[in-house]
């Protein structure tokens, strides 16, 4: 389906005393111009697109794929507590960031990507529709390689980030931009190959869908913590050829991106399985195999 | 989703769709009122929860509800209703159709209604933005029609569901379904309203795309459903033949305005239609009468064909619906091209001789061929659709 030919970004759990990380000299460091009246969500976008791309052979016609939860989090409540508190309308350069695509224009600028260029959001799922749109396109020949992000960042205060979460009170929050660039299946250069991506309606589909799996093969299983609050204790436990895998992420919607991208910095050769929750009661995988595990 | 098959050419036909604007509640009102020019005086919208009390021209849908929530609802029912009364689909189709929606609002007029109603009855405690916007449609069409296959909410400003048409295509083409369901909304909201206030894009009364007299847009609302479903080359009706999308980098809240990315993605459309200019017969114009986009619209045209076809602008009776535009007005074109007809360009009268075309000022009678049409967004994204009509 799709080969990963690329990866990078960046991740931080947030430090609940020091509040979120200052991204500016990051974001000046990953522009070749100078953006002004960026948010936050897109210096994070900028950052890890340029750390994936570094030193990768992007073709001209790559498209760009951002997936994202919540998109520009920190200036949406912004926008909206002036708004709705103070009668305020909204300035034009906050207005304009409100748009989700507005950080797929500053990165395609950034990096001279000209085609296509999509947001997309899937809760939790969002790197997993991203890969999908990115798939589908490539299959077409829309494009012969796709730059896919997932950016999501966390917003102060803290609970209310929870809340919008569904996270527990108290869970380690973190945020993260985590990148692809990924390219048709059978390059000899790949990192991992992406084999298989699905939308489940349910825990009993998830089963079904796990029932299809090799059982004489050892595969890892990555999940949030809020997927795992969202499945049985006992759904995995029926399949011993699932073997946990721990990112050491905190909380947060890119966890699967993220996960994925640990997986693949750790020299594991198994084929990880990344099951990411959606607030609907449905389950949406990804099933990548290392290079070396072929 | 697996094993992907290539076939980018891959006949696409749209089956089945459904509408609500503010031109009534289904294809054949919205086509009554278009070829009558009826209703293209937009109301009056006020927001009165601002510092200083704004008015907008706003092209409102009659008869939903006023609760944000409840207006959304009412919205997907009219337009999901319609589609599945043309083509009904079974539980079984409908738990693995991949659904793509497309808007610019999404459940923002929701959560603005959820703050301030926590913000009257307590300022400490109230959280803004209080929900995840980019799943109510979703969720909304999983609960209400059982639609539970892989969703994608895709936000690329106006051109949100022209992209969405893209990218459920290549989910037929690709092989991952049979069919896939198109859904575009768009809802008032105070975000969208002030935004567009602030940015004085908006039009003081009437909105003339084209027109030596235009002065900005008129925001709209509605709703629009598309069901796109595989197919042979030869069956009879309207047909997805190709399209492409771009991102000019020249200005986020504008495409360059010497028509060149403009251009570039009518002839990639066209390129990856395997049609030439020539065999366009009309274009449904992006058209939204602010200054820069329809100068840079019509120097696209001036640029991309030797002799720019007849084309004509929807947004002046429909108000432009934004992220939901692509769908909307896909739908309304395939449906008069049923008809043999394309109306005139709405709310136009007098040419403006620097833009260097002119928009229909009839009623067209046309017949099968390529049809071309353009949505243009913020953030530089373009995209260009070519649909077949065929008997």
């Amino acid at each position: 389906m799709l080969d990963i030919i690329a990866i990078g970004g960046q991740y931080q759990t947030v430090d609940p005393d020091q509040g979120l990380a200052n991204l500016r000299a990051a974001a000046t460091a990953a522009c070749r111009e100078r953006f002004r009246r960026i948010d936050r969500f897109t210096q994070m976008a900028l950052i890890g697109s340029a750390q994936c791309i570094d030193g990768a052979d992007v073709k001209h016609d790559a498209g760009l794929y951002i997936g994202s939860r919540f998109a520009s989090l920190g200036n949406i409540t912004k926008v909206h507590e002036q708004m709705i508190c103070s009668g305020v309308v909204p300035k034009p350069a906050n207005f304009i960031n409100t748009l989700s695509n507005s950080a797929g224009y500053f990165v395609a600028r950034n990096l001279g990507l000209r085609h296509r260029n999509l947001f997309v959001s899937r809760g939790d799922a969002s790197v997993v529709a991203a890969l999908q749109l990115a798939a589908m396109d490539i299959g077409t020949g829309a494009v012969s390689q796709a730059l896919v992000g997932a950016v999501d960042e966390a917003v102060l205060p803290l609970e209310h980030h929870r809340f919008r979460l569904g996270l527990e009170t108290g869970t380690e929050v973190g945020e993260g931009s985590h990148w692809f660039l990924v390219a048709p299946e059978g390059r000899a250069d790949s990192l991992a190959s992406i084999t298989d991506m699905a939308t489940l309606v349910d825990e009993r589909a998830l089963d079904q869908w796990l029932n299809q799996l090799d059982p004489a093969t050892e595969y890892r299983v990555s999940l949030s913590p809020w997927t795992q609050q969202r499945m049985t204790s006992s759904c995995l436990q029926n399949w011993p050829m699932l073997k946990g895998f721990d990112p050491a992420l905190a909380a947060y919607p890119g966890h699967a991106a993220g996960a994925l991208i640990r997986y693949l910095q750790s020299g594991e050769n198994s084929p990880l399985i990344v099951i990411a929750a959606d607030t609907d009661g449905r389950f949406h995988t990804v099933v990548t195999w290392p290079k070396a595990a072929f | 989703m697996k094993d992907l098959k290539r076939s980018a050419t891959a006949p696409v036909r749209i089956v089945a769709s459904g509408i609500v604007s503010a031109l009534g509640n289904g294809k054949r009102s919205n086509l009554t009122a278009l070829f009558n020019d009826i209703a293209t005086v937009p109301g009056r919208l006020s927001l009165p929860h601002f510092e200083a009390p704004i008015e907008v021209p706003y092209q409102a849908v009659l008869g939903a509800p006023e609760s944000a929530e409840g207006r959304m609802h009412w919205l997907l029912n009219q337009a999901i209703g319609e589609l599945l009364a043309e083509h009904p689909l079974t539980l079984e189709q409908r738990a693995t159709i991949p659904v793509f929606i497309g808007s610019s609002c999404w459940g923002i007029g929701i959560a603005e209604e959820g703050y301030r109603q926590q913000y009257h009855d307590n300022p400490e405690t109230a959280i803004p933005l209080p929900l995840d916007g980019f799943s109510q449609i979703s969720r909304y069409l999983q609960q209400q029609f059982s639609f539970h296959g892989a969703d994608f909410a895709l936000n690329t400003a106006c051109t949100a569901t022209a992209n969405a048409i893209l990218s459920a295509a290549a989910a037929i083409r690709t092989g991952v379904s049979d069919h896939a369901l198109v859904v575009g909304l768009e809802i008032r909201n105070d975000t969208t309203l002030a935004g567009f206030h602030g940015m004085q894009l908006l039009a003081q009364k009437n909105m003339r795309p084209f027109d030596r007299q235009r002065d900005g847009l008129v925001l709209g609302e509605g709703c629009g459903a598309i069901l796109l479903s595989k197919c042979e080359s030869d069956n009879p009706g309207v047909l997805l033949q190709g399209g492409a999308s771009n991102c000019d980098t020249f200005s986020i809240s504008a495409s360059n305005p010497d028509g060149s990315t403009i251009a570039a993605v009518m002839a990639d459309a066209l390129d990856r239609s395997g049609i030439a200019p020539s065999d366009i017969q009309a274009i449904k114009a992006h058209g939204t009468a602010t200054p820069l986009n329809d100068v840079g619209e019509a120097a696209g045209m001036r640029r991309a064909f030797d002799n720019v076809p007849p084309f004509f602008s929807l947004k002046a009776a429909l108000g432009h619906t934004l992220g939901s535009c692509g769908v909307m007005e896909t739908l309304l074109v395939a449906a008069a091209l049923l008809e043999g007809r394309l109306p005139a360009s709405a709310g136009f009268s007098e040419p403006d001789p620097v833009l260097g075309v002119v928009p229909m000022s009839q009623p067209l009678a046309v017949g099968p061929g390529h049809y071309l049409l353009n949505f243009f967004g913020f953030g530089g994204n373009n995209s260009s659709l070519i649909i077949r009509y065929q008997v």
